[in-house]
C-alpha cells in the first residue's frame, strides 16, 4: 500500500481531488488492492444506504400539517381582521377629535355664510320694503273704527289729540252750546 | 406548499430520524419544520436549493429543541458534543436485510457524522450545502465524512466478517 498515495482515498471517494492528484491516484488504484477493496465497499454501502434509507412518516404527519397551516392561517387572517379594525377605528377617533378641535372656526364661516335674519315679529313679505331700504313707518289702519252716536239734535266739535301710536287715535269731542237767545257757541268743558 | 409537502416531507423526516433516532421525535421535528418553512416561504428565493433549504431548517428544529430540553447527551464525544448510539436491539432484530443494516450501522455513528453521511450519501448534497445545512465550515464538514465513511467501511466489513462465522458455526 503506497502510503501517500493512499492518503487521497478519502478526497477521492468525495470527489474533492485535484486533477493531477486525480490521475496519479486513478493509476494507484490500479496497482493497491486495499484502496479498490475501499473504493468498492464505499460504493456498495453508499448504495445500501441510499436504499435503506427509505423511512416514511406517519400517514398523519402531513394532515397534522395541513391541519397546522390551516389554523394559522385562520389565526392571520383574523389577527390581519382585528388590526385592519382598530386601525379603521383609531382614524375615525381622530378624524372625529380633529373635527371637535376645528368646530369654532366652523361655526363662525358658518354664521358668516347665512343669510342675515329678519327680526322676529316683522311681517315680511314682497311688498314690505327691507328694513333699511326706508325709515318711513308704513300707515297703520285702526282695526275697529269708533262710532259715537249723539242725539240728533245735538251739535258737537270733535277735536283730534295727537298721539305717540299711530294705532291709538283721540278725539276730543265737545258739545256745542247753542242759547236760547242765539248766541254764539261758546266751547264747554270736555267730556271723559 | 402541497406540492413543497409532498415532495420533501419523506426526506425532512428521514433527516429528523438520523438526527434523533426516535420515530416519533422525528416527527415532531419534521413537523415543526414544515411549519416554519412554510411560515417563511416567502424567503426561499432558489426553488432548486428547496430541500437544502427544509433540511437547514430541520437542523435548527432540532437544535432548538436539544437547547430548550437539554437533550444533550453525556457521552464523550466527538468535537461536535453529538453522542453515537448504539443499534437497538428491535433495530437489529428487524434489520434483515443488507440495506437496514447498513442504516443501522450508520446510526451507530457519532451524531454530526450520521448527519453529514446522509446528506452526502443519500441526499445528494455537496459539502458546501451540508456545511450551510449545518451551520458548520466545508473542512469540518469533509474532516466528518471522512471519518464516517472509514468508520463504516470498518464496522462493515467486521459484521461481514461476523456473518461469516456465524454461518460457520452452524452445523
Amino acid at each position: 500500500m503506497n502510503g501517500d498515495l493512499c492518503q487521497l482515498l478519502d478526497d477521492h471517494l468525495t470527489g474533492t481531488l485535484r486533477r493531477e492528484d486525480a490521475s496519479r491516484f486513478a493509476e494507484h488504484l490500479l496497482q493497491c488492492e486495499d484502496c479498490r477493496q475501499a473504493v468498492a465497499m464505499q460504493a456498495e454501502l453508499d448504495r445500501l444506504l441510499c436504499d435503506g434509507a427509505d423511512e416514511q412518516p406517519g400517514a398523519m404527519l402531513l394532515a397534522r400539517i395541513e391541519r397546522q397551516i390551516r389554523l394559522s392561517r385562520r389565526r392571520r387572517w383574523l389577527v390581519t381582521s382585528s388590526m385592519t379594525a382598530a386601525a379603521v377605528l383609531l382614524v375615525a377617533t381622530a378624524a372625529v377629535v380633529w373635527q371637535a378641535g376645528e368646530r369654532p372656526e366652523g361655526n363662525v364661516r358658518s354664521v358668516v355664510q347665512q343669510p342675515p335674519v329678519e327680526p322676529q315679529g316683522q311681517i315680511v313679505d314682497s311688498d314690505t320694503p327691507k328694513t333699511g331700504e326706508t325709515d318711513v313707518e308704513p300707515p297703520v289702519e285702526p282695526r275697529s273704527p269708533v262710532i259715537v252716536q249723539f242725539a240728533s239734535e245735538s251739535r258737537v266739535i270733535g277735536k283730534p289729540i295727537p298721539t305717540q301710536s299711530p294705532n291709538v287715535s283721540i278725539v276730543w269731542v265737545y258739545p256745542e252750546y247753542v242759547s236760547h237767545d242765539e248766541q254764539e257757541p261758546t266751547e264747554a268743558p270736555p267730556l271723559p | 406548499m402541497n406540492d413543497l409537502l409532498e415532495h420533501h416531507a419523506a426526506a425532512v423526516f428521514r433527516f429528523a430520524l438520523r438526527m434523533t433516532g426516535d420515530h416519533h421525535a422525528a416527527e415532531d421535528v419534521a413537523q415543526e419544520a414544515l411549519l416554519r418553512a412554510w411560515r417563511k416561504r416567502s424567503g426561499l428565493d432558489d426553488t432548486r436549493a428547496t430541500r437544502a433549504w427544509l433540511l437547514t431548517i430541520a437542523a435548527n428544529v432540532w437544535r432548538d429543541q436539544l437547547r430548550r430540553a437539554k437533550l444533550r447527551r453525556s457521552e464523550s464525544l466527538p468535537a461536535d458534543g453529538h453522542a453515537s448510539r448504539e443499534p437497538s436491539p428491535l433495530r437489529t432484530v428487524t434489520a434483515r436485510d443488507e440495506a437496514s443494516r447498513a442504516v443501522a450501522l450508520m446510526d451507530t455513528l457519532p451524531a454530526r457524522q450520521r448527519e453529514v453521511l446522509y446528506l452526502f450519501s443519500c441526499e445528494g448534497l455537496s459539502l458546501e450545502e451540508i456545511a450551510a445545512v449545518l451551520a458548520t465550515n466545508r473542512d469540518a464538514v469533509k474532516a466528518n465524512l471522512h471519518l464516517a465513511r472509514k468508520r463504516m467501511r470498518s464496522l462493515w466489513s467486521n459484521a461481514k466478517n461476523e456473518t461469516i462465522r456465524t454461518n460457520q458455526k452452524r452445523p
